[in-house]
Order: C-alpha cells, then sequence, then structure tokens
C-alpha cells in the first residue's frame, strides 16, 4: 500500500514536473478566440502574450471571484507553452462546483499547459483549417474543491476549427483528472465545446483598425461522483450544460474578451448547488 | 584622438561591408494566406519590420498582402520573409517583387544576380529576353509564384528597366 502510495506520488510529481518544465524552461495565452470554449489559435514562434482575466462563477454556494494572469509563447509555429497562475482570488466558497478549465486554469490552481497545433491549412486569404492538442498540470495549491482538499490534476483536450474573416467555428472537447489528496478524490471531469463566431462586416475594416467579433459558446460537462476514504460521496458529479454570449475586441496589440455562461440543464445526481452562471473577461497584449 | 580614429574606419568598414551585401530588393507586395486576425496582422508587421533594411511594412488583412518597402543597401532576401512568415505561423503565397541587380546569361536563359541571390528570370514571350546583354544592371518587377520552392526563385517577369539612363522594355 505504502509503496503504491510512493509510485502515485512520484507519478503525480512526475507529471507535474514535466507539465511546468514544458512551460517553465520558455513561457506565453488564452489567446484571441472565444472566452470559454476551446480554440486553436497560437502563438508564432518567439512570440510571448499576456492574459489578465476576471472570472466569476455563481451558484447556490454562493459567488467566486479569481483573477488570473497567464503568460504564453510560442517555442515554435505550431507549438505553445503557457504557465498560469492566480493573482487574487475573492471569497470563494468551500464548496464551489468545478468548470472545464482551458488554458486559463482556476482558483488557486498554478497551471502549465502546451498547445500543440497538428494540422492546419489555409485555402485562400484569410482563412484557416486547424486542429490542436492541449495538454496541462495544475496544482491546486491545497484548495478547498466541492468540500474537499484538492492537490495536483492534469488534463488533455482536443479541438477543431475554422477562423476566417466573417465567421468562426470550433469543436472541442476533454477530460480533467485529479489526483487523491488526504483521503479524498475529484471525480474525473469530462467536457466537450462548441462556438461559433461572426465579425459583422461594420466591423470589417481592414487593420490596423479595431476587429471585433461576437460568439455563442456552449460548454457541456460530465463529472464523476467525488470519493471520500474510498467512498462515493452522494451530493456530487452530474450533468450541466451552458450556452451565451461573448464578445472579442482585437486593436493592434491589444485584445479584451468578455462572456458570460448560463444554465441550460443540470443534471445533477445528489443536492448540490447549481450554478447561476459564469462570467469571464480577459485583457490580453501581445509582444 | 587615435580611438577615435579607429571608431570611425570601424564603422567606415561596417557600413562597406553592409552595402557590401545589399541584395536588391526594393520592394515586395507579399500574399499571405491564414491571416484573420487583428493580432496576426500586428505579428506579421513586427517580423517583417525586424529583417534588415526594412524601411515600411503595412499589412491588409482584408487583402491578406503585407507592403514591404526596403532601403537600398537593404541585405533581406525573399526566403527570409518567406522564413519569418512560416515561423510566424503562417503560409505565405505569391510576391510581387521589384528588384535590381544585373543580367547574367546561361545559354538563351537569363538570370538576375543580385548581392548574394539570384533569380531565374521567366518571360511571357521568349523574344523579348534578347534584348538584354550580359552585366546590364536593371530593375525588374515580376511575380514569384513560390517564394518557398527550392532553388533560385523564379521571376515572372512584368517590366524591366535600365537600372541607369537607357532603354526600357516590358515583357
Amino acid at each position: 500500500m505504502a509503496r503504491s502510495l510512493g509510485v502515485g506520488l512520484r507519478y503525480q510529481q512526475a507529471c507535474l514536473a514535466l507539465g511546468l518544465a514544458l512551460a517553465g524552461s520558455c513561457a506565453w495565452a488564452d489567446g484571441h478566440g472565444p472566452a470559454f470554449a476551446l480554440a486553436t489559435p497560437t502563438l508564432g514562434e518567439g512570440q510571448w502574450s499576456s492574459d489578465t482575466a476576471v472570472m466569476s462563477d455563481q451558484s447556490g454556494s454562493g459567488t467566486a471571484v479569481a483573477y488570473r494572469e497567464l503568460v504564453g509563447y510560442g517555442i515554435g509555429p505550431d507549438l505553445q507553452a503557457n504557465l498560469s497562475v492566480p493573482l487574487a482570488q475573492g471569497n470563494t466558497p468551500d464548496d464551489m462546483s468545478r468548470s472545464s478549465e482551458g488554458m486559463m486554469g482556476a482558483g488557486k490552481d498554478i497551471e502549465a499547459s502546451v498547445l500543440w497545433r497538428f494540422q492546419r491549412r489555409a485555402p485562400q486569404v484569410g482563412e484557416r483549417y486547424e486542429s490542436s492538442l492541449l495538454f496541462s498540470a495544475w496544482d491546486s495549491q491545497d484548495a478547498l474543491v466541492e468540500g474537499l482538499p484538492t492537490g495536483q490534476g492534469i488534463s488533455a483536450a482536443a479541438v477543431t476549427g475554422h477562423a476566417s474573416r466573417t465567421t468562426y467555428w470550433w469543436l472541442g472537447g476533454g477530460i480533467q483528472h485529479y489526483f487523491p489528496k488526504d483521503s479524498g478524490q475529484l471525480g474525473d471531469l469530462y467536457y466537450v465545446t462548441a462556438v461559433w463566431g461572426w465579425r459583422p462586416p461594420y466591423f470589417q475594416h481592414d487593420y490596423p483598425a479595431a476587429d471585433w467579433r461576437m460568439f455563442v459558446e456552449a460548454v457541456g460537462e460530465l463529472s464523476r461522483r467525488n470519493e471520500l476514504n474510498g467512498t462515493e460521496l452522494p451530493d456530487s458529479g452530474g450533468k450541466k450544460l451552458f450556452a451565451g454570449p461573448s464578445v472579442l475586441g482585437l486593436f493592434g496589440a491589444w485584445g479584451v474578451e468578455m462572456g458570460v455562461l448560463l444554465p441550460v440543464s443540470q443534471s445533477l445526481n445528489g443536492n448540490q448547488p447549481k450554478d447561476d452562471y459564469r462570467a469571464k473577461a480577459v485583457f490580453t497584449y501581445w509582444f | 584622438m587615435k580611438v577615435t580614429l579607429r571608431l570611425y574606419a570601424g564603422l567606415a568598414l561596417i557600413g562597406a561591408a553592409i552595402a557590401a551585401h545589399a541584395d536588391g530588393l526594393l520592394h515586395v507586395q507579399q500574399t499571405i494566406f491564414g491571416m484573420d486576425c487583428a493580432p496576426c496582422a500586428y505579428g506579421v508587421q513586427q517580423r517583417l519590420t525586424k529583417l534588415p533594411g526594412v524601411t515600411k511594412v503595412e499589412v491588409s488583412l482584408n487583402d491578406g498582402t503585407a507592403d514591404i518597402g526596403f532601403a537600398s543597401d537593404s541585405a533581406t532576401t525573399i526566403p527570409q520573409i518567406y522564413d519569418v512568415l512560416v515561423q510566424g505561423g503562417f503560409t505565405p503565397k505569391q510576391a510581387v517583387v521589384t528588384v535590381q541587380g544585373r543580367i547574367a546569361k546561361e545559354g538563351d536563359r537569363l538570370k538576375l544576380i543580385t548581392g548574394d541571390s539570384q533569380y531565374e528570370l521567366a518571360f511571357a514571350h521568349p523574344g523579348d529576353s534578347t534584348a538584354w546583354q550580359a552585366d546590364a544592371k536593371v530593375v525588374v518587377l515580376g511575380e514569384i509564384a513560390d517564394p518557398g520552392a527550392a532553388g533560385a526563385p523564379v521571376l515572372q517577369v512584368q517590366k524591366i528597366e535600365a537600372a541607369g539612363p537607357g532603354a526600357t522594355t516590358s515583357s
């Protein structure tokens, strides 16, 4: 038992070290896509970006507010490394539910991730199809989530999509796995995301004029039950579906995006608090 | 005094070295696929501006082009432009180029020699190439269909004229 625990810990530490090493060696962005859904835009080689986010979740537990910073770096034309850290956090309820995180991370997490664009095709001016994989590892710094202390976790996601000067779409999905912490373990979280975007003719002025686009985003989540001392907790896990609008404004090296997700349906396994909304604003600078 | 003289001499040598490596590009209109947003255009502008001797970069998202102007002693080459765009995650396509150099002949074929680079000159009408003698200094306007192709870029000549006072002809 002790040996398997030791091996497990070493495995967790190795996963985290790998993630941190990938991003720490030359760290970079939440990017210039949608606010919540997975997307493919990737930094160019040698390019840096900074994303500063304000995120708010409200549920029956109360309201959580988090301020986070994400630094991204383009290792190659199709490979980006990111490091996301908390800047400050409001009075987050201990039983606040989890959400799919993408590159930005959540709560107190220190998260390292790599985004690998493994396929891209540009058939004409202003248009491209591309697909990416996202791998991340994080340390939750003993934060309480859904009433359980949390430690480290890893995630993997895939996304494919299309960007042009007028319309955008991306489809993606991923899994977040949490390692055990103090006899407790959060259940795995599976999620799928879809986004459709449009840039109205009024905003189709040429660079360097401001570039605005609007998105409709949807996020579906399925979380497994949490465990404590090997026993599944009744008031945990379930299915949630969110949808909502977001807007992205780009001004040369600056970007700002804002969005809100509202619950469309929530089929929970127990009596845990339901989500009321998720909101996010991100300010980006490309160096 | 000696230090100052050495400094001036050093600067003169550096200047001569830079001029010696001028590569003849005067203007390039580079078509770029896959560029859809303002940060993309910003990134393209930043990358191209850092190339040696670049005096102007204007990016059009709607046209998918970058207009690049060069100082007469610019050492920038077509492959360098291609490489920085690929490194940025974009897909460079055809480039309309204005370049100066001297004519070299290989049998019936004409080449343009510019500093360290050379271009294969292609004419719409083969007879147009006979008007030019070896070592003639010329300015050529033409299109390179595939700037990423291996070997010397093939420049489809649209206009060619003597670099100094002299005859002008078009193709």
